[in-house]
């Protein structure tokens, strides 16, 4: 009897199936490094973006036994109240200073640091520590130098012969009087960020244009800040997902008011749930927040990242 | 021969419904994803059901007892008042450990409470302010209190007046604890440079006339108010409404646009931008201790504090009153928990009696001077002793007698009270007409109102 032994596989076969294992075991690998974060992204992100969404169809007070499904009611009351365009306007002109302002500052007080005068390290970190200081312990602090009867405010106005305004009780001056501290909160951040792209900038592109006779605005104008457009690109995105969440110096210096005129889109979602017990219509709120944020990003990395030089 | 389209690419995938395959499988998990969401929320708790105790620390000498977990609003000075009297219930028996946990403010509590309840863990007894614990009444998570009465604690023991606020169809859910009413302060010193009598003035009309004769006067340099205003507590406002002759509501009917009601705030306006004799301020009783404001109304907790910090003699009065008086009472008040378990209710029970006898509740009403809510306390002769020594004590006692619990629609609509606060807030520091920005608020209840009308005729009444 003759037997015949199995015809060994094929190399490529073999190579196939080698190639297969190893792949299963590069997907296992990456699952066992990827599932731990994946794992707290999906229950502290995408879960509470979830419920959120939930949320919004309902009308619930937090206490009632079951949210009550009510479809898109929340949205038709909260989208075509007056109230929600005076949240609109005042969320996008908080943004709008807030954004612009931190940035123009911090690339200028950026410029000034990479002069390397003497004294700037002291002046930078003096710049950048309300940005690592709590909100709140910085919103007190501001109330005592806006108040207008005793604060430091008031002292600079009486220098110059004028009585200080009600900063943070007139309904004109509260919005102002938080853009201040806000950018004064945030600059220090924008200007550390700024400089560091600075130093990072390549010395032979600046030196060519001294060569080329640019003087240092042209050489500012026309060559660092196109490098930098990264650095603002950057900035400018995570600049203003931060505007828009705006919370703890509204929470502690006016609480929305007076009469709603610090009243952002932050601070609506909070006051709709824990001040009105509101959960559905704040949720609301909170999802029409995300989509604006979702919408602004998708249009910078669309429309801004093509100004960007990389 | 045309190659086929791989059945996951492009529009090959597309099922007789008509969608894609990625269609499908995204509104499947949708909809698998609404009855998970939905069951993260709520519960639906029947009458039996008990609910954990919210995690803690226990010390191991009382580890054999009973444990009732306590949740308060009180921080600083009043958290130190109430740990000495727990620590005092601990030393007086044997079988019951009481832990306090702090959350700073009413809001907070509430919004903790509001997160645990959803989380299914609940303390034993909680501290609720006088505006919130009848919205956890409606949606029956208090335990009914007037069974756990005996002879030797019966219902008699409290002050009528604050028992009655937390009494619903005869039970009671809610017991007071650390209860106020505003006062009337006011600089002595300057109102005799300025020639005006000593004592608060007795109608608000009578308070705007002594602003006229305060109008000019000036200290270190500064103009002085006649009164700092608050935007941040409508509890004045309550107040004012009610002493000409109107309020908030009457049961769910909305009085705010009532002539009564609108001449109220009409009165603040023309006080404070026709007179310039007020102004809002972000801290009133600060301004007054300053002494850039004359008056100010606080409530009788910030005696104590007003009196160690101003440096001038402080008198005391009743709030002015108009058509009629006008003093809401304010504060916290204790309720137990329905879904703890017996034995933790029953206990809860014995640490609640504890503090509202003898001399806790003395040592809780002279270390935080919030109002003697039992009788005991307001006849024991500390209390007694304290008001003679000190008049204006004697004045925040007295005005219990014509003070009252806050109109229905600030107690169970909770967007009452911040729809006030940004009404006054646009009178105040806009000057805003009061007539038309009352009816705005009252337009903004309605809905509000509608949706607990239903809830609150079946749990309260009509």
């Amino acid at each position: 009897m003759t037997t015949v032994d199995a015809a060994p596989p094929a190399p490529s076969a073999r190579r196939r199936s080698a190639l297969r294992r190893r792949q299963r075991r590069g997907a296992a690998l990456f699952a066992l490094f990827a599932f731990p974060n994946l794992a707290l992204i999906a229950v502290f992100a995408y879960w509470p973006v979830l419920a959120n969404l939930y949320l919004s169809l309902t009308s619930w007070d937090f206490i009632a036994p079951e949210p009550i499904f009510v479809g898109l009611a929340n949205y038709t009351r909260l989208l075509t109240s007056a109230m929600f365009l005076d949240v609109m306007a005042t969320t996008l002109t908080w943004v709008v200073v807030v954004v612009g302002v931190s940035l123009v500052l911090g690339v200028a007080l950026a410029a000034l640091f990479s002069m390397k005068v003497p004294g700037t390290t002291v002046v930078t970190g003096i710049v950048f520590t309300p940005h690592v200081v709590s909100g709140a312990a910085i919103a007190a602090v501001w109330l005592f130098i806006f108040d207008p009867n005793y604060g430091l405010a008031r002292v600079a106005f009486d220098l110059v012969g004028m009585s200080s305004p009600a900063w943070t009780t007139d309904a004109e001056w509260a919005l102002p009087a938080l853009l201040v501290v806000s950018i004064w909160k945030g600059v220090g951040f924008v200007s550390i960020v700024y400089l560091a792209g600075m130093q990072g900038l390549p010395s032979e592109v600046l030196e060519a244009a001294r060569i080329d006779g640019a003087n240092r605005w042209r050489t500012f104008t026309r060559v660092v800040l196109p490098l930098l457009s990264p650095t603002t690109f950057f900035l400018v995105i995570t600049q203003t997902i931060g505007a828009f969440q705006a919370f703890d110096v509204i929470a502690i210096m006016t609480g929305g008011g007076p009469a709603g005129a610090t009243t952002t889109l932050s601070w609506l979602i909070y006051d709709q749930a824990f001040a009105r017990s509101n959960v559905g219509y704040s949720a609301a709120a909170g999802t029409v927040m995300f989509v604006i944020l979702m919408v602004i990003t998708v249009l910078q990395f669309r429309f801004v990242e093509k100004k960007v030089h990389y | 021969m045309p190659i086929p389209r791989s059945p996951r690419r492009g529009h090959a995938g597309r099922l007789a419904t008509g969608l894609t395959r990625r269609q499908v499988l995204t509104a499947g998990a949708v909809t698998a994803t609404v009855p998970l969401l939905a069951g993260c929320f709520g519960g639906g708790a029947g009458s039996d059901t008990v609910y954990e105790q919210p995690s803690g620390d226990v010390p191991a000498e009382f580890q054999d007892r009973q444990r009732v977990v306590l949740w308060s609003n009180w921080t600083s000075n009043n958290a130190k008042v109430l740990q000495e009297n727990i620590d005092a219930f601990h030393e007086a028996q044997s079988d019951i450990f009481c832990e306090i946990q702090i959350f700073e403010g009413y809001d907070n509590v509430e919004a903790k409470l509001a997160a645990s309840l959803q989380a299914k863990q609940v303390p034993d007894i909680s501290v609720l302010s006088d505006v919130v614990w009848n919205r956890f009444y409606l949606n029956d998570a208090l335990e009914p209190l007037t069974g756990y009465f005996d002879d030797s604690f019966g219902t008699d023991s409290f002050h009528e007046r604050f028992l009655a606020e937390g009494t619903v169809k005869d039970d009671i859910f809610w017991l007071p604890f650390g209860r106020s009413t505003p006062l009337f302060y006011y600089n002595r010193d300057i109102f005799a440079e300025v020639g005006l009598p000593d004592r608060a003035p007795e109608t608000y009309e009578e308070y705007r006339e002594w602003a006229k004769e305060l109008k000019g006067y000036s200290s270190g340099g500064n103009d002085v108010a006649m009164r700092a205003y608050t935007g941040a507590d409508d509890w004045y406002f309550q107040g004012s409404s009610w002493a000409f002759g109107g309020g908030y509501s009457d049961g769910l009917d909305m009085l705010l646009t009532s002539e009564a009601t609108v001449a109220a705030l009409e009165f603040d306006r023309a006080f404070i931008h026709d007179d310039g004799a007020g102004y809002l301020s972000s801290d009133p009783s600060g301004d007054f201790v300053a002494g850039s404001a004359a008056t100010v109304l606080e409530s009788t907790g910030s005696l104590r504090g007003i009196l160690d910090a101003a440096e001038f003699e402080v008198g005391c009065g009743f709030l002015p009153t108009q058509q009629t008086t006008g003093v809401p009472t304010g504060g916290g008040g204790v309720s137990i928990f329905r879904y703890a378990s017996d034995e933790r209710k029953q206990a809860a029970w014995e640490v609640i009696k504890f503090l509202s006898t003898g001399e806790p509740s003395v040592r809780w009403t002279l270390g935080t001077g919030y109002m003697p809510t039992t009788k005991a306390a307001l006849e024991s002769a500390e209390v007694q002793q304290r008001a003679e020594e000190n008049p204006n004590f004697r004045v925040a006692i007295d005005q219990l007698d014509v003070a009252r619990g806050p109109d229905v629609v600030r107690r169970y609509v909770p967007e009452c009270v911040p729809e006030a606060k940004t009404v006054i807030q646009a009178v105040y520091s806009g000057g805003a007409d009061p007539e038309p920005t009352l009816a705005t608020m009252q337009a903004n209840l309605e809905p509000a109102v509608e949706k607990i009308r239903p809830l609150y005729e079946q749990r309260v009444g009509s």
